[in-house]
């Protein structure tokens, strides 16, 4: 899977948070 | 006086015994073949259903641990890997566990078909979904650990692999009647089978992905708080009441029978058992991170509780509630410290779902011997072994390749 696909996300998706980079479906509208 | 009370109340007594408002001669009573096949199948049915619902536990447990921006993901993951689950175990798992030899390793692979018959107890079908909801419940637990770095398809075709082979093969070796069931191991409804199954295959995943982005400082300790801050401890806590109610239909339901008024008695023990164990794991947890780390951690309550279930799991029907208590509440101590260590070695579970699946699981089963005498020490080591370290090594070729 690591060879193919890739199991991590970037460091830029990983810091926008996987809501965004994943799903593009926020869950939250209200964060700190 | 007393020959008249005997005359008003003798036939009194004997109405009552005709309209069966009393217990008495029932317990010796025995239903027609037909009558248990209903009861058995109506077990595994809402037995099932409890189990199902374990995945909503799941999902907000889960939810809740991650930070705020990597919720609806989870979310994704837990419904996806459900279905995943479900259609894998339809297609190879059943029989890949059911289809076993003997003292076997591995069973078949063809795609599970309904053969209820009267004589095997219960319908087919309901024995399908009973299983099925298990091996859902293993791929759970692996979810949360690689929270919040690692991409959803990758973790997708990893459910398929869990589900459709690996946990049936582990799953064959005991409850297929494979080698690990002739070798006289004993794991009731699944403390290795499948909460150390789901906990190897995490500890083997959050290895190989490694920790999230500044989790653990140059010095090696945790980061501050407040980046990775759980997003909602209600909703973590919904989450384990919720896994809590499911835990009656998983522990409850392998007794696989309820159609005697001895395997009614033996359903209700594991429910006790079952809930004083959550609650050891608690109180247990409360206790040791007030006394030894200065606060009440509740998230560590919250796991404690999973770690006293987790670890009675193997042997719900035999402890005295007191014995029950006490394996609950190891199985909670195991978790907070479980905890320390993987913060101590940098392995970054989200959700905790290692020291609270894996290793309280593996006490769970150890100490199966101290409450079954017709479990061995031997047997319970070598059957927590074997399986941990296959799912372990596949896992971890599985990621690394």
């Amino acid at each position: 899977m690591k060879a193919t696909v890739g199991l991590r996300l970037s460091k830029e998706a990983e810091t926008k948070g996987t809501d965004v980079s994943e799903t593009g479906v926020i869950a939250y509208a209200i964060r700190d | 006086m007393t020959k008249m009370i005997k005359l008003i109340t003798a036939p009194l007594y004997s109405l009552v015994i005709l309209m069966g408002l009393t217990s008495i001669g029932n317990a010796e009573t025995t239903v027609s073949a037909e009558v248990g096949f209903i009861f058995n199948t109506l077990l595994f049915l809402i037995c099932g259903f409890l189990v199902m619902f374990m995945a909503a536990g799941f999902a907000m447990l889960e939810s809740g641990m991650v930070t705020s921006k990597s919720v609806s993901v989870i979310c994704a993951k837990n419904i996806g890997l459900f279905s995943i689950a479900g259609i894998m175990f339809w297609l190879v798992g059943y029989n890949l566990a059911y289809g076993i030899p003997e003292g076997g390793y591995i069973g078949t692979i063809i795609p599970w078909s309904d053969s209820s018959a009267i004589e095997t107890g219960y319908s087919d079908g309901s024995d399908w979904y009973f299983q099925m909801v298990f091996c859902a419940t293993t791929v759970s637990i692996v979810s949360g650990a690689m929270a919040e770095r690692i991409k959803l398809w990758p973790f997708f075709l990893f459910a398929a692999i869990l589900a459709g082979i690996l946990y049936p093969i582990v799953m064959g070796w005991q409850w297929g009647g494979g080698w690990l069931a002739e070798l006289g191991f004993s794991d009731f409804a699944g403390s290795t089978l499948v909460h150390s199954t789901g906990g190897a295959a995490a500890l083997a995943g959050a290895i190989i992905i490694g920790p999230r982005l500044g989790r653990f400082t140059k010095s090696g300790a945790p980061a501050p708080i407040k980046p990775f801050a759980a997003s909602s401890i209600p909703l973590v806590t919904v989450g384990v009441f919720i896994l809590w109610l499911g835990w009656f239909g998983f522990n409850g339901g392998s007794q696989l029978a309820m159609g005697t008024a001895a395997d009614a008695i033996a359903v209700s023990t594991i429910f006790i058992n079952t809930f004083l164990a959550g609650a050891g794991g608690v109180m247990a947890a409360a206790t040791v991170t007030r006394l030894g780390f200065g606060k009440t951690d509740v998230v560590q309550m919250l796991n404690g509780c999973i770690g006293g279930l987790v670890a009675i799991t193997a042997e719900p029907l035999m402890p005295s509630p007191l014995a029950a208590i006490l394996i609950g509440g190891v199985g909670g101590v195991i978790v907070v410290y479980g905890t320390k260590l993987l913060f101590a070695l940098q392995i970054d579970d989200v959700v905790g779902a290692i020291p609270a699946h894996l290793f309280a699981g593996i006490w769970g089963t150890l100490i199966v011997p101290a409450t079954n005498p017709d479990a061995s020490f031997s047997a319970q080591l070598i059957g927590v072994l074997a399986v941990n370290i296959f799912i372990f090594v596949i896992a971890t070729l599985c990621g690394r390749l």
